[in-house]
């Protein structure tokens, strides 16, 4: 019986105190909850369990996270516990990792904008899309007619705004996003870590659309500039390699995988920002382009796609007539007719359900927006940087919090943040402990809490075998 | 706590039981449970439930004076001293409608000590009481006589401080409370040798029911699964008191999640009270703060602890 089962016994929802349908965001924020609990100085603790008690647990906590949150790997754990979902869950559960795919490239994406370096690449896949400068002009107006918490931000801000504009759109803002251009090339960016880290399977998707741009235009500027952009991104989440080689080299192998429904059906849920940023970039800027994309955003179409995609098509056609009335009719008529013609009961099905999932997630984009907004103070912030102390303590800087505030909003005592943010590993708490504290940290500083303890405890560990 | 089942009280009496037992429990002293004890009664008695306190602290009884109560004329050595005496003869009026006192035992300087035969007096007494709720305020300690009233109640308040003292005793007391509920069955299951080691060594105590019952289902599987749910059904309500700051309110909770992770029981987080300076000096006053002070957070946080355990009990107003 299931009565009386300690930790050693729990399944990894049980361990979280999660429900089997509960959301990544869910369960990371069960598993900061869990390792305040379970910290070796917590008071709930006290006397009824010791220390290597504490220890295992911690370790199973952090193991469930980690699987929990990596839906290819969550999947397999449920078929071996026996959870069953329904395809509508499934492409919840999907829909939901994607958009927090998408929302960790945005943060990311934000940071390589601010500085210097990053207007420039703003800018270069800005130009691709309209060819005209006048482009660049219409972004910040949107930006902040549409984002009244730009102004919170300071005047610095206003100038690096452009790149975090981009972003924004990414994410899940893209109804509301007037702003096509920018948009359109960030989703590109976006999407591919999300591939990356959602499954091997989706990386296809991403990469076709640098495929499409590289080789027709003769500009150089759009090319390597969405290359370069997706590379960054991708790093974080997996694929080293396909960042960097061109594009085009790891376009065809992933036309051929075009593997079942699962890759599609996340794909389908984003989807809608992919796609609206897929189609419309070739569209604006390269019109050659335009052929070779439809092409491959068809072919994802026929598989599963469609449906989300022509409502979503067809609110975005008046959108952008608004600002720019050339683009909108272009792409609708490309993905419209593909997305009718699967008519599959199950692809409705599934098509329903993302819809759904992306209404839900709609209420949470307002959090997250809110937390890419803050980003917009952010330091310059290279897409594959390592998240040192050092950076830690900018990005906090950035964001006017002090580092009392922080260690009291996160519950961490000053002095170990005091020590993180100064790289003092040899004298860092356990790495259980290390973990929990990084991810409380990112997520209050409104960075991805997995890339950041990750990229953190990597630095720890080679510190380690260093003084060893 | 199902503990319903006292062999020697006959069906025949059941009419006449309380509806339930609350009994407001936490191992160490000056934690408010006799704040707990008497707000919570009053914050019942005031929705309209007939409530009779009960001041258990056989040492240490002080009930009376949370409540505002004179020096009562009858307490609860005079039932246990007059072996003719009714419970009914020594329960006194609160002045708070639906509401009464059996006061403690005020002048028995070895009540603490009472004889077995005493006890089961007045445990026996206790049950045939024909209210809707009977509330024991116990008294600090885990001692058998604190412990027999806490496992016959329905509901087995934990009351705990934010501190690293009272959650040690606190989770001493329930494991006591938890060995001593399994001492009444133990013969039933042939575990007596396991419930002696867990109430005398320690390496017994650290030994958790998950366990037990892995061991009786060596030999009796049906049995290890009555004794599963027997087990289940002890199930601590907590209350957090004096939480000084926000973190302090998530104890609770957390107190719930380690007790299931490394007890393997479930307990149920009544909800905590807010330290409150204002509401403190009501406690000097000699008045319940749900009543001198309610709209004090602490009062505000009794007050939904009560409606808590209504829902609990399905009972509507």
């Amino acid at each position: 019986m299931s009565a009386m089962k300690h930790f050693e016994q729990q399944s990894y929802y049980e361990l979280l105190e999660v429900a089997v349908t509960a959301s990544e965001d869910q369960i990371l924020d069960a598993y900061a909850r869990a390792m305040e609990t379970y910290s070796p100085d917590s008071i709930a603790v006290y006397t009824l369990a010791d220390p290597e008690q504490l220890e295992a647990l911690r370790e199973r906590l952090t193991q469930a996270m980690e699987v929990l949150c990596a839906l290819e790997r969550r999947i397999e754990y449920d078929r071996k516990i026996g959870v069953t979902r329904s395809p509508e869950e499934l492409a919840r559960l999907r829909a939901e990792s994607l958009k927090r795919a998408a929302e960790t490239a945005t943060d990311t994406a934000p940071a390589n904008g601010a500085g210097e370096a990053p207007v420039t690449q703003a800018a270069a896949p800005a130009e691709p899309v309209a060819e005209v400068k006048p482009e660049v002009q219409a972004r910040p107006a949107t930006e902040e007619e549409e984002l009244p918490e730009a102004e919170v931000v300071s005047g610095e801000v206003v100038a690096e705004a452009e790149p975090v504009v981009a972003s924004e759109p990414v994410a899940e803002v893209e109804p509301v996003a007037a702003s096509e251009p920018v948009a359109e090339v960030e989703p590109v960016a976006a999407s591919e870590p999300v591939a990356a880290e959602a499954k091997p399977t989706i990386q296809n998707p991403p990469a076709e659309p640098p495929v499409a741009v590289t080789p027709p235009e003769p500009k150089p500027g759009p090319g390597p500039v969405a290359a370069s952009a997706v590379p960054e991104d991708e790093v974080p989440a997996a694929d080293p390699s396909e960042p960097t080689a061109a594009p085009a080299a790891s376009t065809p192998p992933s036309a051929g995988p075009t593997p079942a429904a699962l890759p599609l059906v996340p794909l389908a849920a984003k989807p809608g920002h992919l796609h609206r940023s897929l189609t419309p970039a070739p569209i604006s800027g390269l019109k050659p382009a335009i052929h070779a994309r439809p092409m491959a955003s068809t072919a994802r179409h026929g598989s599963t796609v469609p449906p989300p995609l022509p409502p979503r098509n067809g609110l975005r056609a008046p959108v952008r007539p608004e600002a720019e009335s050339a683009r909108p009719a272009p792409p609708p008529s490309a993905t419209r007719p593909n997305g009718q013609q699967l008519g599959e009961a199950p692809v409705l099905a599934e098509a329903s359900a993302i819809a759904n999932a992306e209404s839900a997630l709609a209420l949470v984009s307002a959090k997250a927006r809110d937390s890419r907004t803050r980003l917009k103070t952010v330091v310059d912030i290279p897409s594959d940087a390592e998240f040192n102390g050092e950076l830690l303590r900018r990005v906090r800087e950035s964001r006017n919090l002090s580092l009392p505030m922080l260690a009291d909003r996160t519950r961490i005592s000053s002095r170990h943040v005091e020590n993180i943010e100064a790289d003092r590993y040899d004298i860092l708490p356990a790495s259980v402990y290390l973990r929990g504290m990084l991810m409380s940290i990112a997520r209050e500083l409104g960075l991805d809490p997995l890339r950041v303890s990750k990229s953190y405890m990597g630095l720890v560990a080679s510190g380690e075998k260093k003084a060893r | 706590m199902a503990a319903r089942t006292d062999p020697e009280s006959p069906g025949v009496v059941a009419r006449h039981r309380p509806h339930r037992i609350i009994a407001v429990g936490g191992g160490k002293g000056g934690i408010g449970k006799s704040l707990v004890s008497a707000n919570l009664g009053v914050a019942l008695a005031t929705r309209g439930q007939r409530v009779l306190l009960v001041d258990a602290d056989l040492g240490g009884a002080n009930l009376h004076t949370c409540l505002g109560v004179a020096q009562p004329t009858a307490t609860l050595s005079d039932f246990m001293l007059r072996p003719k005496a009714r419970l009914e003869d020594v329960i006194v009026p609160t002045g708070v409608a639906n509401l009464s006192l059996i006061a403690g035992a005020l002048d028995v300087l070895d009540a603490a000590n009472i004889k077995y035969a005493q006890k089961q007096r007045l445990l026996r007494s206790l049950q045939t009481q024909s209210v809707d709720y009977l509330i024991i305020d116990l008294g600090a300690g885990s001692s058998f006589n604190t412990l027999d009233f806490f496992i016959i109640a329905d509901h087995g308040v934990l009351v705990l401080l934010p501190e690293p003292t009272s959650v040690e005793n606190a989770y001493r007391f329930i494991k006591a409370a938890f060995y001593r509920r399994l001492q009444q069955v133990e013969s039933q299951y042939g575990i007596e040798r396991l419930v002696e080691k867990a109430l005398s060594t320690r390496e017994g105590a650290a030994r958790t029911p998950h366990q037990i019952i892995q061991h009786v289902r060596q030999q009796n599987a049906a049995l290890a699964e009555r004794l599963e749910k027997e087990l289940a059904a002890f199930r601590v309500k907590l209350v957090l008191n004096q939480a000084r700051s926000d973190g302090d309110l998530n104890v609770g909770a957390a107190v719930v999640s380690a007790w299931k992770k490394f007890f393997g029981l479930e307990m149920d987080d009544l909800g905590a009270i807010r330290y409150d300076d204002e509401a403190w000096r009501a406690v000097r006053k000699r008045r319940p703060i749900v009543l001198e002070k309610p709209e004090s957070p602490a009062a505000m946080g009794i007050q939904r602890i009560a409606d808590r355990l209504l829902a609990l009990d399905g009972v509507t107003e």
